[in-house]
């Protein structure tokens, strides 16, 4: 019993660990704006954090259980989400902030499914959050990595977890995400209702949404280029 | 913002998506730092001949984190300043290894790399014996101090032939 409460609090606090790491800061940032534009519906905020969390939890239970099934090697999947998820993660962030910005229309709207897509990236929702967790989680850099790979899946190996202690890494990387957005939010919330603002401070989250999703994406494609993340 | 301004903006954003999408094909991003003239692991040196010696290396990648950087720094610090003597000696051999480079790839498989690491090794009379790869120092990166302790008293059992 002690040693499954210890090995819980031990993931949970590289899970946190992860998370105020500067590593993943661009894609932390990002979270934080998607999750906490919905500035006057506090319920909204809680919600879309919520399902942030467990998409990123879903996420490393998902590779723990294939890993520790010996289905992918530890060092193949690491290095692979390393170098290939962290390669298509700028882009993608540079066109999610676009269709946030309502910029450029998809060409399949014809059949429905562009227009669907552009409104889900644009309203976002408590799916779009955890999709957006499920990608931030895959999308490895050094410190996720190490601590992930390095010290959590030989953790969940050892203590035969290979569900709960993924699972509490994955809300321990989602926690200090949740509470900056709720507090933002909470904060954009009572000072807008004090100044009688909210209406203007709502019209701005969408905008800064995808402005900040854009310039995570270009700090990404550009740090690939002279060496600075990943 | 007017159409114009917003097209603009978007043939820029696109051109990045292009760029960032070139690297997702396959492209390597150019050696931000030149590769030491280091020798590689497993050369054969003077220092093999000796009957017992203990190697330790950082194996990173030609991409450079932040984080990466400071592991190194923090390691050769920790290294130095506590085995400049076993080193001068022959007894230690501290060294930085690019495993991207032609040849270095299968210290991946070899060590059971998962992300840039810091490997200690034994080795006696030029055979290796164990190794050990220092996991902690992910979670000891805040700390310069506990991270050196860590590393030295790991460095200090393969030295003094503790398990």
């Amino acid at each position: 019993m002690t040693e499954s409460l210890a090995g819980g609090a031990t993931a949970l606090w590289l899970g946190i660990l992860t998370a105020i790491s500067p590593c993943p800061l661009a894609t932390n940032i990002a979270a934080v704006s998607y999750i906490g534009r919905d500035v006057g519906r506090s319920g909204r905020v809680v919600v879309s954090g919520l399902a942030y969390t467990l998409g990123r939890s879903l996420a490393y239970v998902g590779i723990a259980m294939l890993v520790v099934a010996s289905v992918l090697t530890i060092p193949g999947v690491s290095w692979f989400l390393q170098e290939q998820a962290n390669r298509i993660l700028g882009p993608l962030l540079i066109v999610i902030g676009v269709l946030i910005l309502g910029w450029i229309r998809i060409p399949m709207s014809s059949f429905g499914i562009g227009e669907k897509l552009q409104k889900r990236a644009a309203s976002g929702g408590a799916l779009g959050a955890g999709f957006l967790g499920m990608l931030f989680a895959l999308s490895f850099c050094p410190v996720s990595a190490g601590l992930f790979f390095g010290s959590l899946i030989p953790l969940s190996v050892s203590a035969r977890s290979p569900v709960t202690l993924p699972a509490l890494f994955g809300i321990g990387t989602g926690l200090p995400v949740l509470a900056c957005a709720i507090a933002i939010a909470f904060g954009a919330n009572v000072i807008g209702r004090a100044f009688d603002a909210l209406t203007r401070i709502e019209r701005w989250a969408k905008p800064v949404t995808g402005a900040v999703f854009i310039l995570a994406g270009v700090y990404l494609v550009v740090g690939r280029f002279f060496g600075f993340s990943g | 913002m007017t159409l114009s301004q917003k097209s603009g903006l978007a043939v820029v954003l696109v051109a990045l998506v292009l760029s960032g999408a070139a690297f997702a094909a396959g492209k390597e991003p150019a050696p931000v730092v030149p590769t030491p003239g280091t020798p590689s692991a497993g050369n054969a040196t003077a220092a093999d001949a000796a009957s017992h010696v203990v190697e330790v290396y950082y194996f990173r990648t030609t991409n450079r984190c932040a984080s990466c950087r400071k592991i190194e720094a923090f390691t050769d610090a920790a290294i130095k300043s506590a085995f400049a003597k076993e080193i001068q000696d022959g007894k230690m051999i501290w060294q930085v290894v690019n495993i991207q480079e032609p040849g270095n790839e299968h210290f991946i498989q070899e060590y059971k790399l998962v992300t840039k690491s810091v490997v200690v090794m034994d080795k006696v009379n030029g055979g290796q014996v164990r190794w050990k790869n220092l996991a902690r120092i992910w979670e000891l990166l805040s700390d310069e101090t506990q991270f050196a302790q860590y590393v030295q008293r790991e460095v200090r059992e393969y030295l003094e032939g503790r398990s």
